[in-house]
């Protein structure tokens, strides 16, 4: 009798040594700093390997709490990771659903009994993961401040393989396991942060560069060809040459007009960077709007005796916000006439397919090569390129035809090659 | 509780986990019997078993005239069959052990899609009078 409590005792003695160790190790390969799914795959080997637990998995919820996701596995002949059940469903999801843990053995036979007793007769076992014939399963949820971590499930083929013991060590092994995997997953969504929070400050860095390039490039010409022809002015007024400052008026004119485009695009792109626009959509009947803008470079297409030709129907409308279309036809325009050589042509056709009109560009001009056409719409290594006759430009214009077409919910596309001329195509919804 | 020497509760927990059936006798107030099979008895405490109420049948009606019961348990692992005598003590409809019994019977169901078909009423809590070895 003393023998039997004596080996009872020792027995005790060296489970709970086993157990400690089992803590040990978990604690150890928690708080390495490895990405989650390493770690929990780690875990579940300990746990065969001092536990017995030839099969257990840890499943995630959800984002939207309806499921629960495989995130490892261990001891399963197909890899169960990312396979999913339902809150609610089977022992994994009902133990979810329900924050406790469960410990089921003779699980057919108990279902068969049901099936039998709700005179249904047939079995309709419904287990989308894990062990088809599963005997024994035990499913411990792991809660970490009131919040549903993961789920730790084991099961077996054999009967009565978790005993009410093996059972409240998994429920000990539970609070540590969740608040890693709580840890592990903020860590991961830092990162996330950090990473994005990196790229957006790389863009806003980008930006920043491209505004101070373009101040000291592309306003600083304008700029000091004004102080040229003031000087001018000064001169010709004072030798009393009234008919050299006639032909300077021209200049004036011209100059101003560039420094004014710049200056509007400018405006829009840096409050398209800051998402500063706001979109009022509206009805917008496409012939009177092109028309409407094609009547803004009127001289200039005069100038270089481009022919420009309007197929658009007047029924054909579309909705978008008059400002930003207004600005990414603008664009499109002048720098259709600033790169097709004098006597070349531009022309605009439009069509409704469907819910969406598809508006084209083309134009007889010097065309793009391939290089420059993959950063045609990406500030990096972007210049601007003078026109056929040496028309400054700001760089920033298809980058806003490309932002103010995807704002009105529309695509843009192009086709071109050196020589051959560009053709836009850009769809918008009606 | 008077039980055989060396025959605890906890040494006969794979015979409390329902892999095998459990007879059960009971006797209404007029001694008649009744013998069935129930699908599990659930260990509470070292002196306490509960049996689950789903349907009002003869057994329960007899508990609640004749509150003693014997239950035959088999072991799943060596096959040994034990003779529990049981004292029906009270029903409970809710708390830590209705709760556990009541999610055991869901997850089956829920497995099967029979959610709901196999409702709890009560736990039935038996004070274990004797266990015997068969």
């Amino acid at each position: 009798m003393e023998m039997t409590a004596l080996d009872k005792l020792s027995a005790k003695l060296e489970t709970s040594q086993r157990k400690m160790n089992i803590i040990s190790k978990v604690s150890f390969e928690l708080n390495k700093l490895v990405s989650l799914p390493e770690k929990l795959n780690t875990i579940l080997d300990i746990l065969d390997d001092q536990f017995n637990l030839s099969n257990s998995m840890i499943l995630v919820p959800n984002p939207d709490q309806q499921h629960l996701t495989v995130v490892a596995c261990h001891g399963y002949a197909e890899d169960q990771t990312g396979k999913t059940v339902p809150f609610g469903q089977g022992i994994v999801g009902l133990s979810a659903a329900r924050r406790k843990h469960i410990n089921l053995t003779g699980i057919r036979r108990k279902q068969h009994y049901m099936a039998t007793v709700s005179l249904e007769g047939e079995l309709n076992f419904v287990k989308p993961l894990g062990l088809a014939d599963a005997e024994s399963q035990v499913a411990v949820p792991l809660i970490a401040n009131a919040e549903l971590v993961a789920l730790l499930m084991a099961e077996s083929r054999e009967f009565c393989v978790f005993s009410k013991e093996d059972e409240n060590f998994l429920i000990t092994l539970a609070q540590p396991l969740a608040v890693s995997i709580q840890n592990s997953i903020l860590y991961d969504s830092m990162e996330e942060k950090i990473r994005e929070r990196t790229a957006e400050l790389q863009r806003l860095n980008e930006t920043k560069n491209k505004f101070f390039s373009i101040i000291s490039h592309d306003l600083r010409g304008p700029v000091t060809s004004f102080q040229s022809l003031t000087r001018l002015f000064s001169h010709y007024h004072k030798l009393g040459q009234t008919d050299k400052i006639d032909s300077l008026c021209d200049k004036v004119d011209q100059s101003a007009d560039n420094l004014n485009h710049l200056l509007e695009n400018l405006l829009d792109w840096s409050l398209s960077q800051t998402n500063g626009i706001q979109c009022v959509f509206e009805k917008i009947p496409l012939l009177a709007f092109l028309q409407q803008i094609a009547s803004l470079y009127k001289e200039s297409l005069a100038a270089k005796e481009i022919t420009l030709t309007l197929s658009v129907g007047e029924s054909i409308a579309l909705q978008a916000d008059q400002h930003t279309l207004a600005t990414a036809f603008r664009n499109l325009l002048s720098n259709a006439i600033k790169f097709t050589p004098r006597g070349g042509a531009i022309a605009i056709d439009a069509v409704r397919k469907d819910n969406v009109v598809v508006v084209h560009l083309s134009d007889t001009g010097v065309g793009i090569d391939k290089e420059k056409l993959c950063a045609l719409f990406t500030l990096q290594g972007q210049r601007t390129t003078c026109g056929t006759e040496k028309e400054k430009g700001t760089g920033l214009g298809l980058i806003l035809v490309k932002e103010f077409t995807e704002l009105n919910h529309g695509t843009l596309t192009l086709d071109s090659g050196p020589g051959k001329g560009t053709r836009f195509t850009l769809t918008f919804p009606t | 509780m008077t039980v055989e020497e060396n025959v605890h509760l906890e040494d006969i927990m794979p015979a409390l986990q329902g892999v095998i059936p459990t007879i059960v006798a009971t006797a209404s107030l007029d001694h008649t019997p009744n013998v069935t099979y129930i699908s599990q008895v659930y260990f509470v405490d070292e002196s306490h078993v509960a049996l689950s109420y789903q349907f009002f049948n003869k057994t329960i009606r007899n508990v609640r005239e004749n509150p003693m019961l014997t239950a035959i348990i088999t072991c799943p692992v060596h096959y040994d069959l034990y003779k529990l005598l049981l004292r029906y003590e009270e029903s409970q409809t809710e708390g830590e052990i209705f709760d556990a019994m009541e999610i055991q019977l869901e997850a089956l169901a829920s497995a099967q899609k029979k959610e709901g078909i196999f409702k709890l009423k009560a736990a039935d809590i038996y004070r274990v009078i004797s266990i015997e070895k068969m």
